[in-house]
């Protein structure tokens, strides 16, 4: 009984118990091990899925939203709401004195391709949780740093993203909820629930405008979560320690 | 009437050939054990095993034969951590340093016989011998040839750039 003898179903149970770096040359070995490892491949890398906004890292999103094979097993889709600062106007470190690279975002390929990985999400896959999350981590790459964490939940696309940054990051997380949501809309989603768990810093320290974004949602349900009380309260947001991501849950 | 413990029953291989166990050994087998439930008469009927052979049953009842005493699994154990480490005891180690051959035939046994942490423990150990190898490594190690096309490949590298970028 030589391995090319299993049946498909068994290969891919033993492949459950693969590392990330082997499925990737597992997929080179033959079309028959390809195809055995197409499941343990997208839950992977796929599964969860951040990508910071740049027109690159979308477009990767969008190929993956457009498979046939993998779309299927992409659960969890997190936009970073990250932007590159180019330059400083004044001294001080906030967003607001900053020259900020923004234009990505606010061309109308960013909203284009959101609206189309939704709609091919609405089409190919079941219940998704959508993010925004203001991942510290990205601050911390090195911009040489070719990295890829256990889990695979760092963003796509982060080591040209920081490398391209000279100033640091700074984060329009009201600007891409507002972005996704509306997109979301355009789509047909129907978003069932928000999520707002907080992380580290109080609702009253949350920005000015994502308080705004957050306070003109169209979502009947909004949650608070914080360490303190993790299943939240569906309540409108009021003083929580920390805010830093928005969920949520699609239909 | 022996307890549960002391019981015999009768297992007869694909290739014909009876085998007695212990009641206890063999209801590692959860296949077995709703089979000697729906008999209700434990050790007066024997028992077949349609798809197992009978240097494969033997094997695989060795291996339950060292399990016996060990828990039962829970129900829905974490898949996650069951995944995370490839890490194998020992013994099963030593068990499972067999040709290819019967490495395969234990896999399929243990899933058609439904003993789950044979199961694992076998998928583990093909995991290993693909962990660190290049596609032309686990090809030699496993006798598999490369039906690519160049097109072919040039997908899948594609698809692996998705997933690399990051």
């Amino acid at each position: 009984m030589p391995f090319s003898s299993l049946p498909q179903e068994m290969v891919g149970k033993i492949f459950e118990f693969v590392d990330a770096d082997s499925l990737l040359q597992l997929r080179f070995v033959s079309g028959a091990m390809s195809r055995a490892a197409n499941k343990q491949f997208a839950c992977t890398f796929f599964g969860s899925s951040h990508h910071v906004a740049t027109e690159q890292s979308i477009s990767t999103l969008l190929a993956v939203s457009a498979h046939g094979v993998f779309a299927p097993y992409m659960k969890t889709i997190m936009i970073s709401p990250a932007r590159q600062i180019l330059a400083y106007n004044t001294v001080g470190h906030h967003d607001e004195d900053a020259i900020v690279e923004n234009s990505y975002v606010e061309s109308s390929r960013f909203n284009a391709s959101i609206t189309r990985v939704l709609a091919n999400i609405k089409e190919k896959s079941g219940r998704v949780t959508l993010a925004i999350h203001e991942d510290r981590r990205l601050e911390m790459i090195l911009p040489e740093q070719h990295y890829r964490s256990s889990h695979n939940q760092q963003c796509h696309g982060a080591r040209a993203f920081v490398r391209a940054s000279p100033c640091g990051l700074a984060y329009r997380t009201g600007e891409t909820l507002e972005l996704v949501m509306a997109a979301a809309r355009q789509t047909g989603i129907h978003v069932q629930r928000l999520h707002i768990q907080l992380s580290r810093d109080a609702w009253e320290r949350l920005k000015h405008n994502t308080q705004l974004a957050i306070e003109r949602l169209d979502v009947v349900g909004v949650g608070v979560a914080s360490t303190n009380a993790p299943d939240g309260t569906l309540s409108r947001p009021h003083s929580m320690e920390e805010a830093r991501r928005a969920f949520f849950d699609l239909v | 009437m022996a307890s549960t413990d002391e019981q015999k029953i009768i297992l007869v291989s694909s290739d014909g050939v009876n085998i007695q166990t212990d009641r206890i050994i063999a209801e590692r087998s959860m296949l077995i054990k709703n089979m000697i439930e729906d008999l209700g008469t434990p050790g007066e009927e024997p028992i077949p095993i349609m798809n197992v052979s009978e240097a494969v049953l033997r094997k695989v009842l060795e291996w339950c034969d060292h399990h016996k005493k060990d828990p039962p699994p829970e129900k829905d154990e974490d898949a996650d951590t069951r995944k995370k480490t490839t890490d194998i005891e020992e013994w099963d180690q030593k068990f499972m340093q067999v040709d290819q051959e019967m490495l395969f035939e234990i896999i399929l046994a243990a899933n058609y016989m439904d003993i789950k942490a044979l199961l694992d423990v076998g998928c583990k150990t093909v995991a290993n011998m693909i962990k660190g190898k290049s596609p032309e490594e686990i090809r030699k190690t496993f006798n598999i040839q490369n039906d690519f096309t160049p097109e072919e490949e040039e997908q899948i590298r594609r698809e692996n750039e998705w997933a690399e970028d990051r």
